[in-house]
């Protein structure tokens, strides 16, 4: 995953983040490492409870501390370093810390540089203001300029996501759910952010409506040249809307490659697993092969593969360690003990 | 895309050319649900009424509120005196008249005191949580660990009588409730997705304050602002009948009360008129807080 490259908007590297409740210590996020570039749509597919969600919180500084604690890891973004080690003076031994930037610092970059759109549409606005209120304040937050200028463009966006101008002056309430969405997203683009992470922005919304708000997203995107971090869950989103693709399983990425990779050579067991649970207009299957068992509790995460009590392809030598992520072929890795050795 | 949308823009644009858009805002729902609430709608009119007789006090009133007229003294009530007289001889529907202006003043006084303190410091308590939140609510505690009139007597009798000194005791007694109250409604919309989103576009912490949480909870403060108003009318006629208020000759009605008691067998005028005057306030303001209350609820939308 080292590409040269320099027109990488986001880098990732190493990030590790743990939850410690009062019963134990969830291990969200246990090493995660990417990067995009600008223009550059990243799909980051994996089970409810495999760390997506954190990992775009960690980007935002907007984890919940506590009890979330970065606890490893590096986060560069447009050059600046959001999270990142510092020797730090403890007692008489200089020790590595990992060190974010202040609430303060973060909320100049949170909309201007990185921006979020939430899962569901129907709670994120504001229920007592105006929706072109909403996307101005952003502008008006970020962009020095009066507040006229900030309406002019907060109706250039509202006409640029599919919603007339006219309805400036209208709550969230009057808005369908799609609608809503359309809003979020024009807040979202409205600076003009480096980086876009959308928390399946879609999940809520019925599939017509989906296939508009990705469409308008997509051509959006494209326009700004936007890096996107695109969360879902959904095979059939990534296929449509992404560059590249990386899944995720218990905290790690497990496999990480161009569409052409994860779809048509997948490697690895458990996205294997994932395609073929999809169901298929094509081929006449009588019943969907499914994962069997259930996602690796992330509270107790084995030492050895995390993926060994689920994979059908398990061996005794899969319990010897944890697998590293190696290079299949050319941009395509693979977190597979039996691809290390080079059986597939 | 941009242009694919032009189609729908252009047919919503021709639709509604020269046409405003009728919104409903929250307030004007809540509006709307007032009104078909009869009993709210005659604690507003009663409310409506005696802030007209607050402010047209001077022409309403027939006498002025000290003037004293020895040979009508005693006078039950008539035609020339419509409320009757107390023992100087003052006519006692223009001292309940002038009395209006006090409560409601005083009253209003207060509960904007109690806003700013005690309010304020609820709200901070609630956004910023952990050890603010501690300090504040354990001092909130103290202060309430004393019975409220209790407090407020204590607090006057140190100031001594006066309009500055009630106003502080009631603000000071009333602090805690008012406190508390704030800090639970900023605890609502405290988790809200979008004060989240808000924060996610790098809104900052007091705009979050004023902009956003506090919009929210405006309903839930206004049903708790009139309930007040009531309370307080009530603490300060109180406060007033115990000697520890406002001085004579003011026509506050606890005081007109209180002059009135030492007369109460043989004159029952002289505290009826004043008492009514307090009871129909106080219902008055707690039938519209109610129906405020029906009114904001969205469960019932």
């Amino acid at each position: 995953m080292k590409r040269e490259n320099n027109d990488t908007v986001v880098s990732i590297k190493d990030l590790v983040v743990h939850y410690e409740t009062h019963e134990g210590v969830v291990e969200a996020v246990n090493g995660v490492s990417f990067e995009i570039k600008k223009g550059e749509v990243l799909g980051l597919v994996g089970e409810t409870g495999a760390g997506k969600t954190t990992i775009a919180l960690s980007i935002m500084g907007l984890l919940p501390v506590p009890p979330a604690h970065v606890i490893d890891g590096e986060i560069i973004l447009d050059g600046e370093i959001l999270l990142g080690k510092q020797k730090v003076q403890k007692g008489r031994k200089k020790k590595d810390v990992v060190v974010a930037k202040s609430n303060h610092e973060m909320r100049h970059i949170r909309g201007k540089k990185v921006s979020m759109i939430f899962q569901d549409p129907m709670t994120a606005l504001n229920p007592v203001r105006y929706v072109g209120d909403q996307i101005a304040e952003v502008v008006e937050l970020h962009n020095i300029c009066s507040a006229k200028e900030a309406t002019q463009r907060a109706k250039e966006m509202m006409e640029k996501v599919g919603i007339p101008a006219e309805r400036y002056y209208e709550y969230p309430h009057q808005f369908s759910g799609g609608m809503r969405q359309r809003v979020i997203i024009a807040i979202a683009l409205a600076c003009e952010p480096e980086l876009l992470l959308a928390d399946e922005p879609t999940t809520a919304l019925d599939v017509t409506i989906q296939a508009q708000v990705l469409d308008m997203m997509r051509t959006l995107q494209r326009e700004q040249q936007t890096a996107l971090l695109m969360i879902t869950h959904d095979l059939g989103i990534v296929a449509e809307m992404c560059d590249r693709c990386a899944i995720i399983y218990g905290g790690q990425i497990v496999e990480c490659g161009d569409l052409e990779h994860i779809f048509d050579r997948p490697r690895h067991p458990y996205t294997r697993g994932l395609l073929s649970s999809i169901p298929s207009l094509e081929k006449d299957v009588s019943r969907l092969s499914p994962i069997p068992g259930l996602v690796a509790d992330p509270m107790d995460l084995p030492e050895y593969c995390t993926f060994y009590d689920r994979c059908d392809k398990h061996c005794e030598s899969c319990k010897t360690g944890d697998p590293d992520l190696v290079e299949a072929e050319p941009g395509h890795f693979v977190r597979c003990f039996r691809v290390e050795k080079g059986s597939v | 895309m941009a242009k694919r949308m032009t189609p729908a823009i252009a047919r919503f644009k021709k639709k509604h050319a020269g046409k405003t858009i009728q919104v409903s805002t929250p307030g004007k729902e809540a509006w709307r649900r007032l009104r078909r609430n009869r009993t709210a709608l005659l604690g507003l009119a009663i409310i409506l009424l005696m802030l007209i007789a607050a402010i047209f006090a001077g022409w309403i009133a027939p006498y002025e509120y000290q003037q004293q007229i020895y040979a009508d003294a005693y006078q039950t009530p008539n035609a020339r005196h419509l409320f009757g007289t107390d023992n100087f001889g003052r006519d006692l529907f223009s001292r309940c008249v002038y009395g209006a202006r006090y409560s409601l003043s005083l009253g209003l006084m207060c509960v904007i005191a109690s806003f700013l303190t005690g309010g304020m410091l609820g709200v901070i308590a609630g956004y910023f949580g952990g050890r603010v939140d501690n300090l504040i609510m354990r001092f909130m505690d103290m202060f309430q660990a004393i019975p409220q009139v209790m407090l407020a007597i204590s607090i006057t009798a140190a100031l001594g009588n006066g309009i500055p000194q009630m106003i502080t005791a009631i603000t000071v007694s009333t602090m805690p409730t008012i406190s508390k109250n704030c800090r639970a409604a900023i605890l609502n919309v405290k988790n809200a997705d979008y004060v989240e989103s808000s924060r996610a576009i790098g809104v900052g912490r007091w705009r979050m304050i004023f902009r956003h949480m506090i919009p929210n909870s405006v309903g839930v403060m206004v049903i708790f602002v009139v309930g007040l108003m009531g309370a307080t009318i009530n603490m300060m006629a109180s406060l007033s009948y115990l000697g520890v208020g406002l001085n004579p000759p003011t026509p506050e009605w606890g005081l007109i009360l209180s002059d009135g008691k030492g007369f109460f067998t043989a004159y029952p005028h002289m505290v009826l008129f004043p008492s009514l005057m307090i009871l129909f306030t106080i219902l008055a303001f707690n039938m519209l807080g109610d129906g405020l209350r029906d009114a904001f609820d969205p469960r019932l939308k």
